[in-house]
């Protein structure tokens, strides 16, 4: 196979991916993602009833002075989100709603205290402090041996961006489908996100990795530091494209059949392993060659 | 077996023993997993030879509850009655009481762990299966909370420098709004609009801050009273804040009346069917008794003709002393009689809803009233920060309650409730009584004390009374739910997660279905790109799911949705580490190297990016555990699981396969290896 020259236009990967990660950004901070119930505290009920609109549902709390927010979700089940309520408002909520629907079942309730809320916001906190710091390490530990001619530290930089565009373009997407389809940030897209910090990054390393040994081995060689670089993205592309796609099979077999529940979490999932994949490719590496011209025009 | 051989891979001889163990490994796990045909085979066996091997048990997988439905309760207890050292003690005194309420249900497994985190002491109940949550979670909620407590000898009502400032900071700024309220209540004409819009009286605001009259005897506007009259203020808003006990009023002053008040003294004489009345005398008797006592009534006698014969229980002790009356705050005639009636003298017979009254005029007074209306504005006081509870907790509490049951006193007939304690309920309460001979214990049913008995005499047997003011239906619902469990303290829910069961066996069944088609196509892929190895790959991954089902088996792994989701997710990176090591394979060929040689520098090539990479997915997955929220949990664990077994598969399973693979002289063929070869 010939000429897959990712180098040659490495302007136009790395002004591709800076948009991506801008849009994400622009968008996380214009939409503002919904927090789940599980962060802010509150409740959701789950219910069935044969025909009804959001709307209509809607008006009828409304009208009995209860404020919620009500979604559709498959097979004539609505999803409504309300403020912390008690048990006895829960059952007064069901009567409300049971006025127009005598048939309605009520498939689940979830209710969180605001103090249960903060408490997983401060050991979420925690947790991806912690794990960055870990994977820091792990990276600092990755990238151990001395290398020439472009230090460890420098590809320890790349792989931290490599990382951070990786979660930035999940968090981008859920901010616009919060808008379009109400899926929110709650505990299971921060797993999801945690993951693909772990799971992503080692392929971005294994790229980075191939290109030190590369580096090393044709020294004396009249290739040129892009040439050895695009060598080595086409080197492990077999490798990063297959992995991803046996990962993402059974992903996209639970997106498609696996339920209304787990499906935002599992989109988040997909989102971040295509994003990780690609970024080994179109933003780790041109990025390492853009810093290499960037710093021996310095000189 | 030569030494070069152990070096760079399995000899034959370790390849056969390998493949033969693995077998052997893959059969018991998938009877295990299966038990149903293995202990048929068994009973079959027994049968024919008497003989046979171990039946395996035919238990269920532990499903979470998002699965098989159920609910999932938080509670919190509060345990600010509680000394520090004892929390822990009286928090699981909480989850034995709470697990016994919660066996009533019939649930099968019903789950009550303790958490303490953070200085906070929580409940978990999980009650997979059960159908009626909402009465669950009422059941547990009445669960009474019953403490003996003592008063407290220090009480520290002194506030502190820092809630003096706090007070002080708050008052400034209520006062500074409460003036610029008042500054326009005394230029602008709608005093109904100013209540309308700035007063928090709910009672008044809509209705112009109406209070009424009030006199120097009222127990908020006394002080209000006093300042009108020593400062001779006029009808019209008064100039200047008038501080309530914990309420800021600004006061529109807007009329003055003298009302005489009659001190006013009755006998009553009431009869069958009269209101109130638990005489069985006629009506005709009582009208001609009250006659009769109406004639001996005189001013000198009448307070003991009211001790002897009033029907009036709550002042006939008193000499039938009604105090003095306020305009129409008694029933009429009643009413109209007193204010008629001159000083000094007796009423003849008056009859009223309650029976026959004779009523006697002592004296009277005049009494200031003035009419009031209000804009009513916060006023922070010591109260409103400083909780004052002059009770101390003992350690006798309800969990130490064994049985109760109802009594009657002898005397009046009053029921009253009967608490025995168990053993150690019975030395704590002999211990306290004894050392608290002539002081108050307090007996506090959900925070509200419901006696306060004086302690006689020192008592053993653990045996206690409430004699609360108690209907006898009331006294036996709270021995019901006394004998149902008593709490230490106070719990409340801070949390609640409930699934339908229909909607848990759906779930099970997409995910499953979602987790059977994953990996068909894995498997599919795979083949078509791997070829042979592909095939191999795909043994190493039936194995693989096989080994994690036993390992939930064995472990008691609860599976959860996202658990589900977890296993399904290592199959994909599963089968990443047997491309990682096709993918050397492949380089390996390339570069020239025959079959055999190939394989087993492939696999030991690939084993440190295997590695490499399994480990940020296992610390990623162990950060994922410690943050501990039930849906994350359920994923990291089976995440973890899986990303182990999937390094021993593939170093292990898959290698032996391929070992015994390129034995076979007739499959050497490098197009089988490489598949789609791109060179």
């Amino acid at each position: 196979m010939k000429s897959f020259n990712v180098i040659g236009y490495t302007k136009f990967w790395l002004s591709f991916s800076l948009v991506l990660i801008i849009a994400s950004i622009v968008a996380m901070a214009v939409l503002k993602p919904n927090f789940g119930i599980d962060f802010t505290g509150g409740s959701l009920l789950e219910i069935t009833v044969d025909s009804t609109s959001n709307q209509a549902l809607r008006e009828e709390l409304a009208a009995a002075g209860k404020e919620a927010v009500v979604q559709s979700s498959e097979d004539n089940s609505y999803f409504v989100r309300l403020g912390p309520i008690t048990e006895d408002e829960h059952q007064e909520i069901l009567n409300i709603l049971r006025v127009s629907h005598p048939e309605l079942t009520e498939s689940r309730f979830d209710s969180v205290g605001p103090v249960i809320g903060d408490e997983l916001k401060q050991d979420t906190a925690i947790a991806v402090v912690v794990l960055l710091g870990l994977i820091a390490l792990y990276i600092a530990w990755a990238f151990r041996k001395v290398s020439e001619p472009v230090p460890s530290w420098k590809y320890g930089v790349i792989t931290l961006f490599a990382a951070f565009h990786d979660v930035a373009i999940p968090i981008g997407v859920f901010a616009v489908l919060g808008r379009v389809l109400g899926y929110q940030i709650d505990i299971a897209f921060v797993a999801a996100m945690l993951t693909i910090l772990g799971y992503s990054i080692n392929d971005t390393i294994v790229v980075l990795d191939r290109t030190r040994e590369n580096l090393a081995r044709y020294r004396h060689s009249t290739k040129s530091f892009g040439e050895i670089v695009n060598q080595s993205i086409v080197e492990t592309l077999g490798r990063s494209l297959n992995t991803t796609l046996t990962t993402l099979l059974p992903l996209v077999a639970i997106l498609a059949i696996g339920g209304a529940t787990t499906r935002p979490f599992v989109l988040a999932l997909i989102i971040g392993i295509i994003s990780g994949a690609y970024s080994s490719i179109f933003f780790a590496s041109p990025l390492l060659v853009a810093w290499d011209r960037w710093s021996r025009r310095g000189k | 077996m030569n030494k070069y051989a152990a070096k760079e891979g399995f000899s034959n001889r370790q390849t056969k023993i390998g493949a033969f163990a693995l077998l052997l490994a893959f059969l018991i796990g998938a009877a295990v997993v299966y038990p149903g045909p293995w202990n048929k085979a068994m009973q079959a066996m027994e049968g024919a030879t008497g003989f046979h091997l171990p039946y395996l048990p035919e238990s269920s997988y532990r499903l979470g509850l998002d699965l098989q439905g159920g609910a999932h309760l938080v509670y919190e207890a509060d345990m600010s009655a509680i000394p520090d050292g004892d929390r822990a003690d009286a928090l699981s005194g909480v989850r034995d009481v709470v697990e016994r309420r919660v066996n009533a249900f019939g649930v099968s497994e019903p789950l009550v762990q303790t958490n303490i985190a953070g200085g906070r002491y929580r409940v978990i109940v999980d009650l997979p299966g059960v159908t009626n949550v909402a009465e669950a979670v009422r059941e547990i909620g009445e669960t009474p909370v019953l403490t003996f407590r003592l008063p407290d000898e220090d009480i520290d009502v002194e506030p502190s420098a820092e809630q003096e400032a706090e007070i002080a900071a708050a008052q400034e700024i209520e006062r500074a709004s409460a003036l610029t309220v008042l500054d326009r209540a005394l230029v602008e004409d709608d005093f109904g609009a100013l209540a309308k819009d700035f007063s928090i009286d709910t009672a008044t605001k809509d209705n112009n801050g109406y209070i009424g009259f009030v006199s120097s005897e009222d127990e908020e506007y006394g002080g209000l009273v006093e300042r009108i009259e020593d400062d001779n203020l006029k009808i019209g808003v008064i100039d200047g804040l008038y501080e309530g006990t914990s309420r800021m009023h600004i006061v529109n002053y807007l009329s003055h009346k003298v009302e005489t008040e009659p001190k006013i003294s009755h006998v009553l004489i009431c009869y069958e069917g009269a209101a109130g009345c638990t005489q069985t005398r006629t009506k005709e008797e009582a009208e001609a008794l009250a006659k009769e006592l109406q004639g001996q009534a005189t001013k000198q006698n009448f307070s003991t003709l009211a001790v002897e014969n009033s029907d009036d229980s709550a002042n006939a002790e008193t000499g039938g002393d009604l105090g003095y009356l306020k305009p129409g705050e008694t029933v009429e005639p009643f009413n109209a009689t007193a204010f008629e009636l001159k000083n000094g003298t007796i009423s003849e017979v008056i009859e009223t809803d309650f029976g026959y009254h004779i009523v006697y005029r002592e004296t009277s007074r005049r009494v200031n009233y003035y009419e009031i209306a209000h804009v009513e504005m916060p006023w922070t006081t010591l109260s409103d920060i400083f909780i004052i509870d002059p009770w101390v907790n003992t350690e006798l509490s309800g969990k130490h309650v064994k049985h109760a049951s109802v009594g009657f006193d002898p005397n009046t007939g009053a029921p009253y409730v009967i608490l025995d304690f168990n053993e150690e309920g019975s030395d704590l309460f002999a211990q306290l009584t004894e050392a608290n001979v002539g002081k108050v214990i307090g007996i506090f049913l959900d925070g509200e004390a419901i006696t306060t008995p004086v302690v006689q005499q020192v008592i053993y047997g653990g045996q206690a009374t409430i004699s609360g003011d108690f209907s006898i239906d009331e006294a036996k619902l709270l021995a019901q739910r006394l004998n149902a469990g008593a709490l230490p303290v106070p719990i409340e829910i801070v949390s609640q997660q409930t699934i339908g069961p229909a909607l848990g066996q759906a779930s099970l069944d997409k995910s499953v279905n979602a987790g059977l088609i994953g990996f068909a196509l894995i498997a599919l892929f795979m083949v078509a790109y791997y070829r042979l190895p592909g095939f191999m790959a795909v043994i190493t991954l039936t194995f693989y799911a096989v080994a994690n089902l036993v390992l939930y088996k064995i472990f008691g792994v609860t599976i959860t949705l996202s658990g589900i989701a977890g296993f399904v997710l290592s199959l994909g990176i599963a089968v990443d580490a047997n491309v990682l090591i096709f993918e050397r394979l492949k380089e390996e060929l390339r570069g020239g190297r025959d079959l055999p040689t190939a394989v087993d520098e492939a696999f030991r090539r690939a084993w440190p990016s295997i590695r490499d990479g399994n480990l940020t997915t296992l610390i990623a997955t162990a950060v994922l555990y410690w943050i501990g929220a039930c849906f994350i949990r359920g994923f990291a664990l089976t995440l973890t699981i899986g990303v182990l077994m999937s390094m021993f598969s593939a170093m292990v399973v898959t290698y032996v396969l391929m070992k015994l693979l390129v034995r076979i002289k007739a499959i050497r063929k490098p197009a089988l290896f490489l598949g789609l070869d791109r060179k």
